[in-house]
């Protein structure tokens, strides 16, 4: 099954990173990333059927396609600033890790904001 | 199957900590840092053509 697969490709990653540890810190570090990778792009190829999924309901059921894209590019920059703020955070620089995630936020915030000043315009409509 | 990269990077890890020994006992501090500089730039290469697949891919997928 799928998830045997990425159960054992991780537990291979990490026994080598714990081999590399006490020796080459900076070779754990890139194993940890290099096991990241390949997880997440099995992960992908199982993804791309659930977002056509996802669009074919989007428009039997009438909601705005770019809607649809909006929630689907919000949910990438979720996962990518995600992966880079695990990977600093594992490398022992929390600090970075969090610039990173809030700099995400922010990427995600700033693409909602079209989103919301159409919500007002509509809420003032009605008002 | 995927899983080659991790080995290959673990494979230079282990032979850079090996050489470092090495050469350290053998007395050239300065030759062991440079097998770790260069195990590191050729274990980055290989890394960066799967980062810039994972990068490219989420970017076709996600159409962004």
């Amino acid at each position: 099954m799928e998830i045997l697969k990425i159960v054992s490709i991780g537990t291979a990653g990490t026994i080598l990173a714990a081999v590399l540890k006490k020796e080459e810190p900076q070779f754990a570090i890139i194993v940890s990333i290099a096991t990241g990778i390949i997880i997440f792009l099995q992960i992908l190829n199982c993804f791309s059927s659930l977002i056509n999924q996802l669009y074919d309901m989007a428009n039997r059921s009438g909601i705005d396609r770019n809607y649809v894209s909006i929630i689907l590019k919000i949910t990438a920059v979720a996962y990518i600033a995600q992966i880079g703020a695990e990977i600093c955070k594992d490398a022992g620089e929390s600090a970075i890790g969090t610039k990173i995630e809030i700099a995400g936020k922010i990427i995600i915030a700033a693409m909602c904001l079209p989103l919301i000043t159409r919500l007002f315009g509509m809420v003032i409509n009605f008002l | 199957m995927e899983i080659n990269i991790v080995f290959q990077i673990a494979a230079v890890g282990i032979l850079v900590a090996v050489l470092n020994q090495v050469l350290i006992r053998a007395g050239r501090e300065e030759q062991a840092m440079l097998t770790t500089l260069a195990g590191l730039v050729v274990v980055l290469f290989w890394v960066i053509q799967y980062i810039d697949r994972l990068f490219t891919t989420v970017q076709t997928l996600f159409n962004l």
